[in-house]
């Protein structure tokens, strides 16, 4: 069984960097034991979903199992996410290339409506990903 | 009306909604909906800059130093907090 390229798309490569520096940030700034355990309570689940996208990009771990089907896009091309708590990683699928696309990455907690489909989102849509 | 002149009984037991309630599922559903468009419109706008050539993509072989470097850059600053949280 040929095995999923998982691509990351410059967008969704900028989010990551970008959210990473924004926590060093917060951390430089943060003056009290207690400011930086914040800090480090909102890093950890950010570094779970962003070694989990890497995961995916390196076949660490594969597609059928981290992400699930969302949606199709008006293209008609399949929509997956990937999440992780409060983190969410969008995707989308070329079932004739064998590719899957990371498109963005969003903070959950900024987004109401996948809060609350957490967990209706269906299963692991694995017929894609065979 | 008929059933509500035969049984006044029933008016009294329609359950009673505050505006306030009302307002606030509005709100939720506007934002769900907001939200939901989100997600599709990044998802169309994506398949139009690739279709146009705008979107440039990287090959995983060459995005194996960012990936390395992302990887590093996540450590790095899981070491700095437990360095801070030290002092």
């Amino acid at each position: 069984m040929e095995a999923w390229e998982v691509i990351l798309s410059p967008a969704f490569k900028a989010k990551l960097a970008a959210t990473r520096t924004e926590f060093e940030n917060r951390l430089n700034q943060a003056r009290s034991r207690r400011a930086v355990e914040e800090v480090l309570a909102q890093y950890e689940p950010f570094k779970t979903f962003a070694l989990l996208a890497l995961d995916l990009r390196d076949h660490k771990s594969p597609p059928s199992e981290l992400l699930r089907y969302y949606e199709t896009s008006e293209n008609g091309n399949p929509l997956y996410l990937l999440i992780s708590e409060r983190w969410c990683g969008l995707f989308t699928a070329d079932v004739s290339k064998h590719t899957c696309t990371g498109i963005n990455v969003y903070d959950l907690s900024e987004i109401p409506l996948l809060k609350r489909l957490k967990g209706r989102i269906q299963s692991p849509f694995r017929r894609h990903f065979q | 009306m008929a059933e509500e002149k035969q049984n006044p009984v029933a008016i009294q037991e329609r359950p009673q909604v505050s505006k306030g309630r009302l307002v606030r599922s509005w709100i939720w559903i506007w934002r769900a909906l907001m939200s939901k468009d989100r997600i599709l419109k990044d998802a169309a706008e994506f398949e139009k800059r690739l279709r146009d050539g705008e979107e440039k993509l990287a090959t995983p072989a060459e995005d194996a130093q960012w990936a390395k470097e992302t990887r590093e850059g996540l450590a790095a600053l899981s070491h700095k907090f437990e360095e801070r949280l030290k002092k």
